[in-house]
């Protein structure tokens, strides 16, 4: 007569396992994967020789078109784009803005074309004029958004005008080392 | 009346084990309101004057005056990583090292997703990215978190597109000095880090913050307008241990906040950053929980709450600050 009663405290006990295993298994299943696999260590070490004289005369006569024009402009294209999709949404105005800033990506060209290139710089030299044509077309690019009202234009535009900036790090990586301090 | 004893014993068994169930579930709903929080150490910028990161704490060879007799100091570009349930957020992006942006003078860079990855997280479900301002050490890595939204302010956009605009082209430049900007109101803000931002903002990942915002219950933006630039943010952010206060590089030195001295002055007002200071003191209760960017005690016992700190990829350092109801550690073991 003492079985049902122990029937009922192994059936409770039994129930009372099973939420713990489940507890656990539960637990083991959601908790987080700490990944313990080595990864490539980065090589910091700077690996550049100083310029000489007749190089940095040239980055020094590139520095005003690049700090006071170039970089300026192309952060104002992104400020013009910002603007038309988060404000305004005026196609008009954007290319406008866009357009005049297409005319100062032209003239740096045309300034910096002008500025004699020691050998060695010929390639930096290069690189720079194309970063500049770059933008140059992605102006073009991001005006056409006053034709159709596409935002594919300004998305095109978006990621040549990035690559652009990349390569303005590139020369200014071989020009201007540490133009960018601790902000 | 055994039959019944016992059929009221299995009830109550049952019950028990109903009640404990739910009970466990219920106190896992309340407590999953808290985050679980972690410190990651983007890079180290190394030997930075002292004055130069806190004027107020300048170099006097000689001197033995606790203020005044540190040269130099290391500091860490750190980035809080912070997983509230099923969102993983971010507090700043930190920069992308790449063969043409090296930083001289920095160390211990590794890729931001990569650093989550040995935390255990994936940059692909990192769901959000608040900046705390968008300076490129603080913004940097944008397109490498793709589902992620970012959160900037209104003001900071302003701030930039003021100083662009401005007459004078001393002023409006991004840079003024080939060997790096000298704190002018675009200072710190290149052609690469906007065009990002802009590239969240035309993929519908951005939400331009005007002020104050509740981004997850609990987990609140605040702003500090000029407390490092002209749009910096702070975030709020429950734990098991209390409000945390992230402020990016408005809390660029844990040691300013304790000992109330301005840190890091670029874009800043330091009456702003002295309120932002306070708003930490007065959303923790004191300076404990304050999050900074830049302190140099970070991961060590001088700044205790990232004391509980590893090393991991490339000599960068990560601390576990705080863990939600039912998280485990991340920490390796």
């Amino acid at each position: 007569m003492v079985v049902p009663h122990f029937r009922a405290v192994v059936l409770s006990v039994t129930i009372a396992a099973l939420f713990a295993m489940m507890g656990v298994a539960m637990q083991r299943e959601l908790a987080p994967r700490v990944a313990t696999s080595p990864v490539a260590v980065v090589n910091t070490e700077p690996q550049q020789k100083p310029l000489s004289a007749e190089e940095e005369a040239y980055a020094a006569a590139l520095w005003p078109i690049h700090s006071e024009v170039v970089e300026v402009s192309a952060v104002d294209m992104s400020f013009a784009g910002i603007a038309y999709v988060t404000e305004h949404h005026d196609a008009d105005r954007l290319a406008a803005k866009v357009m005049a800033l297409r005319d100062r990506f032209r003239t740096a060209a045309d300034n910096a074309r002008s500025i004699p290139v020691p050998a060695a710089m010929g390639q930096v030299h290069d690189q720079y004029l194309e970063a500049l044509a770059l933008y140059e077309t992605a102006s073009t690019e991001m005006i056409k958004v006053a034709e159709d009202g596409k935002v594919e234009h300004l998305i095109e535009a978006q990621t040549m005008s990035q690559r652009a900036a990349e390569d303005l790090l590139k020369v200014g990586d071989v020009l201007w080392p540490g133009e960018y301090k601790p902000n | 009346m055994r039959n019944l004893v016992g059929r009221i014993a299995l009830a109550a068994a049952l019950a028990i084990t109903g009640l404990a169930g739910f009970a466990v579930a219920n106190r896992a709903a309340a407590q999953d309101q808290n985050c679980s929080v972690w410190l990651v150490e983007s890079s180290r910028f190394m030997k930075v004057p002292m004055g130069a990161f806190m004027p107020d704490r300048a170099f006097i060879p000689g001197s033995t005056d606790q203020y005044h007799n540190i040269n130099t100091v290391d500091l860490p570009v750190n980035v809080g990583v912070i997983k509230c349930g099923n969102e993983l957020v971010l507090f700043d992006s930190g920069w992308k090292q790449q063969d043409y942006l090296k930083m001289t003078g920095s160390e211990h860079w590794a890729p931001l997703p990569d650093q989550l990855k040995v935390l255990g997280f994936d940059a692909n479900n990192v769901t959000k990215i608040v900046i705390g301002h968008g300076h490129w050490d603080h913004a940097g890595q944008l397109s490498d978190f793709p589902n992620a939204v970012i959160y900037i302010q209104r003001e900071e956009l302003n701030g930039i597109e003021w100083a662009l605009n401005y007459p004078n082209p001393k002023i409006a430049a991004v840079n003024t000095a080939p060997g790096g900007c000298r704190r002018t109101p675009a200072c710190g803000y290149p052609p690469l880090t906007v065009a990002e931002i802009y590239g969240k903002v035309l993929n519908g990942k951005a939400v331009i913050v005007n002020g104050e915002a509740e981004i997850l219950p609990g987990v609140k933006i605040h702003p500090a307008f000029r407390g490092h630039t002209a749009g910096s943010q702070l975030l709020e952010v429950p734990t098991s241990i209390g409000k945390l206060v992230f402020g990016s590089d408005t809390y660029s030195s844990w040691e300013g906040i304790r000992d109330w001295m301005a840190a890091n002055i670029q874009q800043t007002d330091t009456v702003q950053q002295f309120l932002a200071y306070e708003k930490c003191y007065k959303i923790t209760g004191g300076y404990q929980n304050c999050i900074c960017a830049h302190e140099p005690l970070s991961y060590t016992d001088g700044y205790p709450i990232t004391k509980n700190s590893w090393v991991a990829l490339n000599g960068g350092r990560m601390a576990e600050i705080a863990l939600a109801a039912g998280e485990k550690t991340h920490k390796p073991q």
